[in-house]
């Protein structure tokens, strides 16, 4: 083979590393939404109320224990799972039934959940149901949701709130005892 | 199956040789060549890592400063860097199908695979951490599917996705986390993990030959200057980034979160691992015995397990009683069967007066008694040749020849010098033409640099000074390609036959003059 030709053969294999490169360094490009959609996320992190409540112990009982541990209240760790439910539009998107956390459910109830929905109007009505005396909470809320708008309908322990878009919060039925 | 891959990747590779030679043949160079890649990001890395600001509200801003306002100095570092570890993945995917395909998986050499499985996840991690560094939208999107990942795990209580839901969750302390796993943590791992890959490897070559350096580094120069990498725009949580340039060379499995979930995708990586790191369980490779010492004919001089290509040759004190401080003892575990050993020992020696012909180390499966007895029995006629080769290089079966004959063994290097002189001296071959993988190719790593040497005078047991180097000829080629190996009989054989020619004439010249 000429000198010539080999060269050529070598610049012609550098440009097919530097090809291969390209085809997969920058693109070809990807969407994690379908086209004109906006993202509606669920994400909970709330402590429920236990399962059993607490009890106040009797001086007999108190009596009972280690002077340096005589509390006047005991309680179960245990909590109640939760039921959430979450309608948009009509549409029910989630109704499921969620444990504590913690090796002796005792922790909170965790969950991020995400939907893309088509840019729009939306109502979303959020319910959280204990199993036991677990009150109740019930919020419905009214927002636009832009392309590409990452709405989030936000469960912290007691507050629940509707981050990242405008809306109303359209009827605020809090602590309603089931 | 494997042998047709084989051929077919020889076939490819012979295009590669034809333009830069074998000795600068990038296949044959793959792990060195991810290595240089992994240097040069390393090395842009540290000048980028000047002008980063490790904080959540300073990263994006910096970056795009090193992009515009120095894009002569700082932009192309920064391309550079993108595209360097880019090509790193290229190789190291060449590199691992590579040695797939010619099934280097099997026997000892189960411990290099094994331990290069786990060095795909931390090129991977390396490239997932870099971009979430960026904090532009590619980082946000990264930074929430590889929490959307570990959540699937059962490792943290509180989901790490709860920290990506508005810009005010953001912990700037995770973020400085990450950018530590990736400018600190991660270097360190990676060159442990590299030096494990490389223990039971002697002698490996880790840095690719400087003309392939000169051209990496050329070729991503030039991306950088003409496509210089820029950053999207900056991370914002109230938006769903996108869409987005990916870099699919690093983040190829994250799209499937949205298409599946992220526990399907830690499925799919897992079992991939897996299934890649169980290669070496795959039966077939039909494995010769490990070598094995005579004492009777060691002296104990060490040369065998200077040659061993995968240190499977100790050298301990002596154990018969005989008058020599040590002797090869070769780990059963480690050794390859390549023969290379039985080519180092002086006992090898075909000179040697005894039937059948014994020596300190030798395959049992491809003896050196063998070997001599295959060579004594040669074609009639004049002007016959020898012509050795290995059994991972070209075929010698194909070279169709009457006044050849052929002996292939398991490696070039398990040829004794001496066999070469003996050859021509006892048996009267008119020459000895050896045939090694390409340059730069050997299959057992080292046996063809070891028989040039030995042939050169430059490692012992090395070839009689006075065999005549015109009659010794050395052709390297890939499997495929005989009809040049034809060409190089023939052409041997006519400069054989100049050179008989010549002696005659002296030979008349000298009777005359008598
Ligand atoms: C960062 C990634 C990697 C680097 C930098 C790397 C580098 C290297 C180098 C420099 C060698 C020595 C080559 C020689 O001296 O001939 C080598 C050998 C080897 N590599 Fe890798 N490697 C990587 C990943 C992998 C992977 C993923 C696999 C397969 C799963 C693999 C399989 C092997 C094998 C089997 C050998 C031994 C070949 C022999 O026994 O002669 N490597 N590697
Ligand atoms: S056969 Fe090869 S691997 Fe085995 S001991 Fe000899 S030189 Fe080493
Ligand atoms: S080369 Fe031969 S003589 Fe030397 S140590 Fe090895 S086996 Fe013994």
């Amino acid at each position: 083979m000429t000198k010539p030709a080999q060269i050529g053969i070598q610049i012609l294999s550098w440009a097919l590393l530097g090809a291969l490169v390209l085809a997969f360094a920058d693109g070809p490009a990807f969407d994690p939404l379908p086209g004109d959609h906006g993202r509606l996320t669920l994400a909970i992190a709330h402590l429920s109320e236990r399962l059993e409540p607490c009890r106040q112990l009797s001086e007999a009982e108190r009596m009972e224990l280690p002077p340096t541990r005589r509390v006047t209240e005991v309680c179960e760790r245990a909590r109640t799972p939760v039921k959430v439910v979450l309608i948009v539009n009509e549409r029910m998107l989630l109704a499921r039934e969620f444990e504590p956390s913690g090796f002796h459910d005792d922790g909170r109830i965790y969950l991020v959940e995400r939907w893309p929905l088509p840019a729009g109007h939306y109502r979303a009505e959020l319910t959280l149901t204990g199993r036991t005396a677990e009150t109740s909470r019930h919020e419905i809320f009214e927002f636009s949701l832009p392309h590409r708008a990452n709405a989030v309908v936000d469960v912290e322990d007691h507050e629940i709130r509707l981050l990242n878009v405008i809306g109303r919060n359209e009827e605020h039925t809090k602590d309603q005892t089931s | 199956m494997t042998g047709a891959m084989a051929r077919g990747l020889a076939r490819l590779e012979s295009w590669f040789s034809s333009g830069f030679l074998d000795r600068f043949n990038p296949f044959h160079f793959l792990g060195a060549l991810t290595v240089c890649f992994l240097w040069i990001a390393l090395v842009t890395g540290i000048y980028l890592f000047i002008f980063y600001r490790t904080s959540l509200q300073g990263a994006y801003a910096s970056v795009e400063a090193l992009t515009h306002q120095q894009w002569f100095a700082g932009g192309i570092m920064r391309s550079v860097h993108r595209y360097a570890s880019d090509a790193a993945v290229i190789c190291l995917v060449a590199h691992l199908l590579r040695e797939m395909t010619r099934g280097r998986f099997r026997g000892p050499r189960w411990f290099s695979w094994l331990t290069g499985t786990p060095l795909i996840w931390i090129v991977v991690i390396f490239g997932i951490t870099g971009y979430w560094m960026v904090w532009d939208e590619m980082g946000q999107y990264v930074a929430q599917s590889t929490a959307t990942l570990l959540d699937a795990l059962p490792i943290f209580t509180e989901p790490m996705t709860r920290n990506f839901l508005t810009d005010s969750a953001i912990g700037g302390r995770l973020f400085t986390l990450i950018a530590f796993i990736h400018l600190v943590g991660l270097p360190i791992v990676i060159v442990l993990g590299i030096w494990f890959h490389l223990m039971r490897v002697r002698y490996p070559r880790i840095n690719p030959p400087r003309r392939l350096v000169a051209g990496s580094v050329l070729t991503l120069l030039v991306l950088s200057v003409f496509v210089p990498v820029t950053s999207h725009p900056p991370a914002d949580m109230t938006q769903v980034p996108g869409p987005l340039e990916l870099d699919w060379f690093y983040l190829a499995l994250l799209p499937l979160i949205e298409a599946s979930s992220g526990g399907v995708v830690w499925m799919l990586a897992a079992g991939g691992t897996l299934l890649l790191a169980a290669f070496p369980l795959l039966p077939g490779g039909d494995r010769r015995k490990p070598a094995e010492v005579y004492l009777p004919d060691c002296s104990g001089c060490s040369y065998c397990a200077e040659d061993c290509p995968y240190g499977a040759i100790d050298m301990v004190p002596r154990t018969d009683g005989r008058n020599f401080e040590l002797e090869a003892r070769v780990n059963p575990d480690l050794c390859v069967a390549c023969g290379i050993c039985a080519g180092s020992c002086p006992s090898s020696s075909p000179f040697r007066q005894r039937t059948p012909l014994t020596t300190g180390i030798e395959l049992p499966d491809w003896r050196v008694d063998e070997l001599r007895a295959r060579l004594s029995d040669p074609p009639a006629g004049r002007g016959v040749i020898a012509l050795i080769g290995c059994e991972h290089a070209v075929e010698l079966a194909r070279v169709d020849d009457d006044r050849v004959l052929a002996v292939s063994l398991p490696c070039i290097g398990m040829l004794p010098a001496s066999t070469i002189d003996h050859a021509m001296r006892r048996i009267g071959y008119a020459g000895v033409l050896l045939s090694g993988c390409a340059d730069c190719d050997c299959y057992h790593r080292l046996g063809d640099r070891w028989m040039h040497e030995r042939i050169d005078w430059q490692r012992p047991p090395a070839l009689r000074r006075s065999v005549s180097r015109e009659r010794v000829e050395v052709c390297n080629l890939k499997p495929g390609r005989h009809a040049e190996l034809k060409a190089a009989v023939a052409e041997f054989r006519a400069r054989i036959e100049a050179l008989r020619d010549d002696e005659d004439e002296l030979d008349r010249n000298t009777e005359r003059c008598a």
